[in-house]
């Protein structure tokens, strides 16, 4: 615990707290573009971009985690544990609140490529573009959107699970 | 008579007999989902509370950026209320509470001259409120028994989005909580605004049930406001994340509403069991003595039946010498 190089990282979906314990760095891409907390990282509270996060643990093994879209939190000087001890160890957490997010082993390759097909095929049979961005004036059918978010759901879920893959 | 009277009785007993079975199993049932919806409650817990210290975070981060995202609005001219029921009835008051809770809160914005919506979650809402004529924008069915976060996302897309798109000024919450496996609690709440965290500890007192949160603790004292970054801006995320924990507030609702929808079943299952028991017992008595008349009503005929024939028998001087007591 007295390792200042480590801080605390809790990755919390609304059913679950999908990962938590000490970490050295974590990697993610936030609204502002891609960032890694390290500890004693600045206080901050920000957006997270569907994509890959990474968590390199304290024991040096990586943790990928596909997340939809979330926020996060860094703060400082939070106690460690709830010993509710005032003189225990503190540091830095950071939590990551995302909506919908899967562990890269839990994340079935083929099932992700099945659907990525299956959400690009929509895609292009509701006469959208991979680009997102709908004409001046035109109301976004939902519809597509909703193919369109699937499609990259699909993407993030295969970009945690390949590179899993290969590193196991 | 007397025998078909008997029947009767069998027959209602056997009747009992299989409903005291089948409330019976609807008890161990909702006994035994109640554990895991109480797990539920704690493993959704985590998320709430960062999502509570990050409001409050941002809300103190910059104070003015609140507007109408936070706090309780002066001027309400439109409302909308959710109300979160059961699909299904068998639980004792626990529908029927929130319905009298939700139309106490209509009447009341109907006399002020509040413009009022309703959505609500749960098949016996959509029953009660058409056949009460009172118009319903969106009824949601299919979640009460376990609710998934998709779900609240359904939800909120009806509940939510209005107030986004300043249709609405304020939206509601009528719910059941579930406070202990003893003791549950039909709510009115605000969801919408969000309740300002800066002003009261509510959000916080309510989420110290023990061995929940082990990484997250409730938020510290905010003596540390004014040096957090925000990206991007804290009124920009403010405005993100009021719909996102509005969502969130909205699946604790719901969590919670069905587990105390499944405590209601089982308190009231265990009593009709006990109600049956009592009602079997009664008609069992009644039976019995029905069946003991009987048979002393036959026992009487063939006595005196015999006592006839046999003064019969020996003249007509003893005429009928046994009198029938019946």
């Amino acid at each position: 615990m007295a390792d200042d190089t480590l801080f605390q990282i809790n990755l919390v979906t609304p059913e679950r707290i999908l990962l938590s314990g000490m970490a050295s760095e974590v990697i993610l891409r936030t609204g502002e573009g891609d960032a890694s907390f390290l500890a004693g990282h600045t206080p901050l509270v920000g957006t997270v971009k569907p994509g890959v996060v990474r968590v390199v643990r304290a024991e040096g093994e990586e943790a990928r985690v596909a997340v939809h879209g979330g926020f996060t939190q860094v703060e400082q000087n939070v106690p460690f544990d709830d010993s509710g001890d005032p003189d225990g160890p503190t540091g830095t957490r950071v939590t990551l609140l995302v909506g919908v997010a899967e562990l890269a082993e839990e994340i079935d390759a083929d099932r992700a490529r099945v659907a990525l097909e299956a959400a690009e095929a929509r895609v292009a049979e509701l006469g959208g573009t991979a680009s997102r961005a709908p004409a001046e004036g035109e109301v976004a059918d939902p519809e597509l959107v909703e193919a369109e978010a699937a499609v990259l759901r699909a993407q993030v879920r295969l970009e945690a699970a390949d590179a899993s893959s290969v590193t196991a | 008579m007397a025998g078909g009277q008997e029947r009767i009785l069998r027959r209602r007993i056997k009747s009992i007999k299989s409903t005291q079975k089948i409330t019976k199993a609807m008890e161990l049932i909702a006994a035994s989902q109640i554990v895991r919806a109480q797990g539920r409650i704690a493993a959704a817990k985590p998320y709430q509370e960062g999502m509570a210290r990050i409001v409050l975070e941002t809300a103190m981060g910059d104070p003015a950026a609140a507007g109408r995202l936070l706090g309780t609005p002066e001027d309400v001219t439109k409302v909308l209320v959710l109300s979160i029921v059961a699909d299904r009835g068998l639980c004792g008051g626990y529908n029927t509470s929130v319905f009298r809770a939700t139309e106490r809160l209509l009447a009341g914005h109907a006399k002020d001259g509040v413009e009022a919506r309703l959505v609500t979650v749960g098949k016996k809402a959509q029953g009660y409120f058409r056949f009460r004529g009172q118009a319903v924008d969106q009824a949601f069915l299919g979640m009460s028994e376990r609710p998934s976060f998709t779900h609240a996302r359904e939800v909120a897309a009806f509940a939510v989005t209005p107030f986004v798109n300043g249709e609405v000024d304020q939206v509601v919450v009528i719910s059941t909580r579930f406070l202990s496996a003893g003791s549950q609690k039909v709510e009115v709440r605000q969801l919408l605004p969000l309740v300002d965290p800066r002003t009261t500890d509510e959000k916080v007192s309510h989420e110290d049930e023990p061995g929940v949160s082990r990484n997250i603790a409730p938020h510290e004292d905010p003596v540390k406001a004014g040096y957090t970054e925000f990206e991007p801006d804290a009124a920009i995320l403010l405005a993100d994340l009021a719909p996102r924990a509005a969502e969130t507030q909205i699946f604790a609702a719901l969590l919670e509403a069905s587990a105390s929808e499944l405590t209601a079943r089982q308190r009231a299952m265990a009593a009709a069991t006990e109600n049956a028991g009592e009602l079997i017992k009664k008609y069992s008595r009644i039976m019995n003595r029905a069946r003991q008349d009987t048979i002393t009503t036959e026992i009487m005929e063939i006595v005196s039946g015999a006592e006839a024939l046999r003064a019969g028998a020996e003249g007509d001087e003893g005429g009928l010498v046994i009198e029938t007591r019946v």
